[in-house]
């Protein structure tokens, strides 16, 4: 579903990915670990094709993203770090908008059935959303997801400053969505997470995909040594 | 369908931003306050020009027997018509005067300008539509617009509304059409007050087509501040950066080029002062017959040259008044020499016309301001229009009396003849023609191109800005 091959991204003279081979099929969650500036938000926008690639190409669904960026990035949900919502919209109204752009259009009813499956309550979906936790917003995301029917989830650190428990739920939300078949390529730095919900783990460093493990191979603590290892080479 | 969608998103959005409300609010009421206070202005007006007018035409017909020489000089005035576009946009009327004092040997400027019953503090602007639409309207807009795409570009909305599939380009003219549908929202609800006015007022045909026609170019305008609003939004650094430039360009369209123009227009093509103009004029004029002055060599040239042709030396023995022909040949000399000053100072007007058309290149506002004036009939041109009449009414006003003379004051009447009722009473009273709509409009054509242009290129501008590929 999610594909790169051969992917490399310059900025100036810096190189901040090369030569990237990765790919991500239906049910599964890929995890992107690495130090900041390793390359992992780059490998997002490319499959968004949020900026260009000096080689190579990012694949969604056999569809080359910087080809046709409309219609890969209609495949893809996108959940960043800080899901950008409109403050004075509902959480409904929200979710309405944007799976609307996306083409699909559901009934009210519909979508707060999306939004109860993502964990956010039927009140807390009719206020505005500038009045939302952190948890609350990317719990909208997923519901983007789930009225979307997504085949591919692209997400950039979204766990990141949540509680553990909304942590919890979120990745407990993500474990669904692959159920669903969806391809699921998430940027963390969070070790734990990327363990309980991945399927597979990719540590990047200085724009290089440095090592890839299976998660039912490894061990927490295994990983943690793994990790620190390629950090500190 | 995600075009409309993003309008109607767009919108709502819009509304429910604490300050939009209010802004709306204000501009609306300013608007309705600024038409009804105008309304008020020219049916005020327009029944002190009707009182004025009429006492005008009692004075010239009760003003006894006299010499019709002597009625000449007594004079009368002329009137321009309180023009119902002038509600919506005065133009130079308030410094053009509106009466003209028609009297016998010379034409005189208007006098009684509206201005002249004002403080010095009116002179920064009066609360006018057209004041609204040039200055309060463009500042709308920007409130509207600066921080549209820049905000969304900031926050990250914008990869959000990207990621959904949905191109930059419908993005941006989303958001300029909903821009539109608010701008125009509030527009249209006034000039459909406008046209309500136009309706009760008894307007002619050609009235409902030059207002129209403004309205067209005033949206043009707000078209040209939506367009680059959203433009430099979404090319600027920062929030902050975008206010700044737009604000910077709304100061110098608005204020800062019009008023150099003006400044340099007046400069380059000075127009000459009063005293001299009048010196100039008297220079002339003292080369040809004085009908006044039989001691002029001018006037004894002609009266022998008059004498010879009818072989006598007598001028009681002529079949007609010699003094009333004087006079008359002396009437149409003295026009020649004001009608070629006149130009002059109208060839000079528009040279600094001319001038000030040009900085339309760098100010739209510049450009709004001569179509809606023309459209209006308070530019310059249409003041001209009607001086011309005045004038011509005048011509034919003196030629009538001095036949009269002419014709009547022979023989045993020739001493202390006077007219009465009977010949003020058969002049016919002024009354203005205003232009044919059709051809008065063409005129200003190209005023509306090029308002059309700008509006295109700023469009172009905003299209542009979205071939940016990575944000």
């Amino acid at each position: 579903m999610l594909e790169a091959r051969g992917l490399t991204k310059m900025y100036g003279t810096h190189k901040a990915l090369e030569d990237l081979n990765l790919t991500v099929k239906p049910g599964e969650v890929y995890c992107l670990l690495g130090a900041n500036g390793a390359g992992k938000t780059t490998t997002i926008n490319l499959f968004l094709s949020f900026i260009s690639p000096e080689g190579g190409v990012a694949l969604v669904n056999g569809i080359e993203a910087a080809k046709q960026p409309d219609e890969a990035r209609r495949l893809i949900t996108y959940i960043p770090e800080n899901l950008s919502l409109y403050p004075s919209l509902s959480g409904l109204e929200n979710l309405q908008f944007f799976t609307g752009l996306a083409g699909k259009f559901m009934t009210d009813e519909q979508l707060l059935q999306c939004l109860t499956e993502a964990g956010l309550p039927a009140d807390a979906a009719k206020r505005p959303v500038g009045g939302y936790s952190k948890g609350m917003r990317q719990k909208v995301g997923i519901a983007m997801a789930i009225a979307r029917d997504t085949r591919a989830l692209l997400l950039d650190e979204p766990t990141s400053g949540l509680d553990p428990s909304a942590g919890n739920e979120f990745a407990q939300l993500l474990s669904e969505m692959s159920a669903r078949g969806a391809a699921i390529l998430m940027a963390t730095h969070d070790l734990f997470r990327a363990k309980e919900t991945g399927t597979r783990i990719g540590i990047m460093k200085r724009g290089r995909l440095a090592e890839e493990l299976r998660t039912e191979d490894i061990s927490h603590s295994d990983l943690e040594s793994v990790y620190l290892k390629h950090i500190r080479e | 369908m995600a075009f409309s969608l993003l309008v109607k998103h767009e919108l709502k959005v819009l509304w429910r931003e604490p300050g939009t409300k209010v802004l709306f609010a204000v501009v609306l009421v300013l608007l309705l306050v600024s038409a009804l206070s105008g309304a008020a202005y020219y049916t005020e007006k327009k029944q002190e020009h009707a009182d004025a007018a009429e006492l005008a035409r009692h004075l010239w017909e009760q003003q006894g027997d006299k010499n019709p020489h002597s009625a000449a000089h007594y004079g009368t005035h002329a009137f321009k018509p309180v023009n119902l576009l002038a509600v919506f946009d005065p133009g130079t009327e308030p410094f053009t005067g509106v009466s003209l004092f028609l009297e016998a040997h010379r034409q005189n400027f208007a006098v009684h300008s509206p201005i002249e019953d004002r403080s010095s503090l009116s002179r920064f602007g009066q609360l006018t539509p057209a004041f609204i639409f040039t200055f309060l309207f463009p500042l709308f807009i920007i409130f509207l617009g600066y921080r549209s795409v820049i905000y969304e570009r900031e926050s990250g909305m914008l990869r959000m509304l990207l990621a959904q599939g949905v191109r930059l380009r419908d993005i941006l003219t989303g958001k300029a059409a909903a821009l539109w549908v608010v701008v125009l929202g509030l527009f249209l609800s006034f000039a459909l007050v406008g046209l309500l006015l136009l309706a009760f007022t008894g307007a002619a045909a050609a009235d409902y087509l030059r207002y129209a026609l403004m309205m067209l170019g005033w949206m043009l305008y707000f078209g040209i501040f939506i367009h680059l609003s959203l433009w430099v939004s979404a090319k600027a650094g920062s929030q902050a950066q975008a206010l700044v430039l737009l604000l910077g360009f709304w100061v110098m369209s608005t204020l800062l080029v019009p008023r150099l123009v003006t400044v340099a227009a007046e400069s380059m093509h000075p127009v000459p002062d009063t005293i001299t103009f009048q010196q100039e004029i008297r220079q002339h004029l003292s080369e040809g017959i004085d009908g006044h002055n039989p001691l002029s060599t001018h006037t004894q040239a002609f009266r022998d040259s008059v004498l010879a042709a009818h072989g006598t030396d007598n001028p009681a023995d002529l079949p007609f008044n010699l003094s009333g022909l004087m006079l008359q040949v002396s009437e149409e000399f003295e026009k020649e020499v004001f009608d070629y000053h006149m130009a002059r100072i109208a060839a000079i007007h528009a040279q600094q016309l001319g001038l000030f058309a040009l900085s339309a290149v760098v100010s739209p506002t510049s450009l709004v301001r001569l179509f809606s004036m023309g459209m209006a009939g308070t530019d310059i041109a249409a003041f001209n229009h009607f001086r011309d009449q005045a004038e011509a009414y005048r011509i034919e006003l003196m030629r009538e009396l001095n036949e009269d003379l002419m014709v009547h004051a022979v023989g045993d009447r020739a001493q202390g003849y006077t007219a009465g009722y009977e010949l003020f009473s058969s002049n016919v009273a002024f009354q203005y023609q205003p232009p044919d709509a059709l051809s008065w409009t063409a005129a200003y054509f190209k005023y509306a191109l090029l308002l059309l242009l700008w509006t295109g290129l700023s469009f172009g501008l905003l299209l542009s800005s979205a071939k940016k590929t990575e944000v």
